[in-house]
């Protein structure tokens, strides 16, 4: 990663900020030589300090002073300036190998799916074969715990700087050379600012506690379609904590990803690109076996079926709890009455269909087994063998719907909203009319004379269904699947 | 251009490496670890796999061995052993990241119980001056280990008759079971005169495989690969690049693993295309950290850094190669 070609001043109140907020270590007393202090993430720096306590060495080098090493790479790896902190999300935009391309192809729309090489502070790059960091994915490389990046730093640094010769700057140099960033000597001056090589100590660095283990990376549980849940982590460059001056667009020569998934699968490191992240019209994943370069073995594919939910309490693939319908979504799916795809998605957004509904609403009234289904089909397209025919049946002899003149029922016909209010307020045991409030029209698209007048100020009276912002009912609309939702589990609470 | 391998006997030896090999074997030196085949007398080769990588790296691992990004979850991301299966690699020509080879083409299976030329790797390189050269793999597939190994061709003319037959040692000098080597062959003949190749290869002499260990034994990192072309300039150990285009890089270093004992410890790579065939070739010394110079020795404690400089005609084409590197010593 190129240096210091953004400068960013944000970071001095950020800094007050967070000592304020109890940072786990402050700005030590500056010794000779004296140097600007570094800003660096509280929870990363106490994780560092740890992999350095925790890593073995065959020569004398404290704990301090091998955390001193880790550090010294970081600032030219990542960019930052000494006043932002360091992100553990750095994605590196220098390698523009075609292989890093979705699909191996620089020149398709997708440019925004590219596996970025070299990864978080340490700018890990999957060219690492037998190295820990070669086996790990972009989520270990990005952790700065101890059982991640960390540990990888503190081990390659301890073996190189006991196993070289030459002065104490020679042996450092031999520690850093993997490092590209150290070339030019700029890893000594750093190191020099933040070690006190009389005291034995660190020193001249600021903690924030903006910046955590993870630089923005999130936890998250995914499945393939409906399959088995495992962890996975999700990385998106705009939530970068510290400094993302790397995911501008004109940092580097490669692209800036969208957003997207990390996990392992078997011996494969697996990224995926959900369109709902990237806009694409596809889905696109890739995978590197775990030790191998990416440059050589990557694999490109257009689908890869992936689910990633946020939380355990998610049961959809495409519902999380920041869903406008979450929790109404959830209700319908804990109280049977309706299900997801075989895909892991519940689709809110699609059309709910006159079957559907009869289903739906069966459940919600308890999937009672009176009156039993008639010997003779009501409805000439709703046959006995139809799957929604006691459905369908059921709530016909409850006088809820009462199909077409030609005596169809048209079951995969989309339902209406003011279908829905007329189901909704037949099935209610004891409907009220409109209240005096509602006497004249609520919804300036429903008029009095309006043929489901009644049943949609009845809704709206009982808190079912408030319409739109513009003063519409929108009544010929169809109903989607987390309208229904919302709208059964509102009929409930009002019973 | 080649046609059907035929196994002959040894042609020559190209070093007096029994001694060598006794000596070793004197010492009782004992490298990695051995798993999966069934040893000598079986159809299937024992891999010379690394000691656990949560040996290697226990600062890395947690108390239950895992690696785990996010260590509050309690899960576990990927465990040292699953890593360690992982890079002993799968059945057949897989990539396998083992003690002193990392790299497609070290099999297991042993049916053919022969020194052999892997015919699909074997790519025409003709020389400057358009005389015929080629270059490709060979791989041991006896129970033993085969010392001195060499390579040979068979060039004949269209019409069939023979123009010439040479011979050269393969570059890896002691071959485990079941690994591959690169091989360079030239002659003077003019490679527009070739029509066709009989190859073959054979071994000098064998060992027990546990012989010739000590000397082979290594943990590969690639550190970084950099493009040929154009790139910015990189410096690194004695290597400054030179102005305009830039060769292809790769910088990298072995570390001793119990039981190395590697004399004149060198690092030998092979660049594989898409299709399999051998791009590159190169052979380097490892040098030592700090203050310079040449690694005399490996041992278990040990490290060496080698780069790795191309720009001959393929080096454009090596990024996207699949890199073999093999820990060879004198």
């Amino acid at each position: 990663v190129k240096r210091g070609l953004v400068k960013r001043t944000t970071a001095v109140l950020a800094v007050v900020a967070s000592l304020a907020a109890g940072a786990a270590f402050a700005l030590a007393a500056p010794a000779s030589p004296a140097g600007a202090a570094r800003t660096f993430g509280s929870t990363p720096y106490n994780d560092v300090r740890a992999a350095a306590a925790a890593t073995g060495r065959d020569c004398t080098v404290s704990d301090d002073g091998l955390a001193a090493l880790v550090l010294s790479v970081i600032w030219g790896e990542t960019g930052a300036p000494t006043n932002e902190a360091p992100s553990p999300m750095t994605l590196s935009r220098y390698d523009t190998s075609d292989a890093l391309y979705a699909f191996s192809n620089p020149n398709t729309s997708y440019r925004g799916a590219f596996w970025h090489a070299g990864v978080g502070l340490w700018q890990f790059d999957s060219a690492g074969g037998s190295s820990t960091w070669g086996m790990g994915t972009a989520a270990q490389s990005i952790s700065t715990a101890t059982q991640s990046a960390s540990g990888f730093a503190a081990g390659e640094m301890a073996r190189r700087y006991c196993n070289a010769s030459g002065t104490g700057a020679q042996r450092r140099a031999a520690a850093w050379s993997p490092w590209n960033a150290c070339r030019s000597g700029g890893c000594e001056t750093v190191f020099r600012e933040i070690y006190n090589t009389s005291t034995k100590q660190l020193r001249n660095l600021v903690g924030t506690t903006q910046v955590g283990r993870y630089g923005g990376m999130e936890t998250r549980l995914c499945s393939r379609g409906a399959g088995p849940t495992f962890t996975c982590y999700f990385i998106d460059p705009a939530r970068a904590q510290g400094f993302d001056g790397w995911a501008t667009p004109g940092w580097g020569s490669s692209p800036v990803t969208e957003p997207f998934y990390v996990y392992r699968d078997g011996s494969n490191e697996v990224r995926v690109w959900l369109k709902e992240h990237t806009g694409y019209s596809i889905d696109i994943a890739a995978t590197r076996p775990l030790g191998q370069n990416v440059r050589s073995s990557v694999t490109w594919y257009s689908s890869n079926n992936l689910c990633a939910k946020v939380s355990s309490a998610q049961t959809y693939c495409d519902v999380s709890p920041s869903h406008l319908f979450f929790d109404e979504i959830e209700w319908v799916s804990d109280q049977g009455i309706a299900e997801g795809y075989a895909d892991g998605d519940f689709k809110p957004s699609a059309a709910v269909s006159r079957q559907a509904m009869a289903a739906f609403l069966y459940r919600l009234m308890g999937s009672p087994s009176s009156p039993a289904a008639p010997s003779t089909a009501t409805f000439t397209d709703v046959s006995r063998s139809h799957t929604f025919f006691r459905e369908i049946e059921w709530l016909h002899a409850r006088g809820v719907i009462d199909g077409y003149d030609d005596g169809t029922y048209r079951p995969l016909n989309g339902v209406t909203r003011q279908a829905t209010a007329a189901f909704l307020y037949r099935l209610d045991p004891t409907p009220n009319s409109p209240t005096a409030r509602s006497t004249g029209h609520t919804f300036r698209d429903v008029a009095r004379n309006h043929p489901f007048w009644r049943e949609i100020e009845w809704i709206e009276d009982v808190g079912i269904a408030d319409g739109y912002s513009d003063g519409t009912f929108k009544p010929g609309a169809t109903v989607t699947r987390q309208a229904m939702a919302a709208f059964l589990q509102r009929f409930d609470a009002a019973h | 251009m080649t046609m059907a391998t035929n196994e002959r006997p040894s042609l020559r030896r190209r070093r007096g490496l029994l001694a060598g090999v006794a000596a070793t074997v004197l010492l009782g030196g004992v490298g990695a670890a051995f798993v999966l085949g069934g040893g000598a007398g079986s159809d299937e080769s024992d891999l010379p796999v690394l000691p656990s990588i949560e040996e290697r790296e226990p600062q890395a691992f947690d108390e239950g061995g895992c690696l785990e990004a996010a260590p509050e979850t309690g899960g576990c991301d990927v465990s040292a052993e699953q890593l360690d299966d992982i890079a002993a690699g799968a059945a057949g020509d897989q990539f396998r990241i083992l003690s002193g080879f990392q790299g497609p083409r070290y099999t297991t299976d042993l049916t053919r119980a022969a020194v052999v030329v892997l015919e699909d790797t074997v790519a025409d390189a003709p020389a400057a001056d358009g005389t015929w050269a080629a270059q490709g793999l060979a791989r041991n597939e006896l129970a033993e280990a085969a010392l001195d190994v060499s390579v040979s061709a068979r060039l004949l003319d269209a019409a069939g008759a023979e123009l010439a037959v040479v011979e050269e040692p393969v570059i890896v000098d002691d071959l485990r079971s079941g690994e591959p080597t690169p091989f360079v062959l030239g002659s003077e003949v003019p490679a527009a005169e070739v029509a066709a190749v009989e190859w073959w290869a054979a071994a000098g002499s064998t060992s027990a495989p546990e012989a010739v260990e000590p000397a082979r034994s290594g943990q590969i990192t690639t550190y970084f690969v950099e493009p040929a072309g154009d790139r910015d300039p990189v410096e690194v150990l004695d290597h400054v690049d030179p102005a305009g285009s830039k060769p292809h890089l790769v910088y990298g270093s072995v570390a001793g693993v119990e039981g190395a004992d590697v004399t004149e410890p060198s690092i030998v790579a092979a660049w594989l295309g898409a299709d399999g065939r051998v791009l590159a070739v190169e052979d380097e010394r490892l040098v030592r950290l700090g203050a310079g110079g040449v690694l005399e020795s490996l041992d278990a404690t040990g490290l060496g850094d080698f780069l790795l400089v191309q720009d001959g005609p393929t080096a454009s084409e090596l990024l996207d190669a699949e890199l073999a590197l093999w820990v060879v010593g004198s």
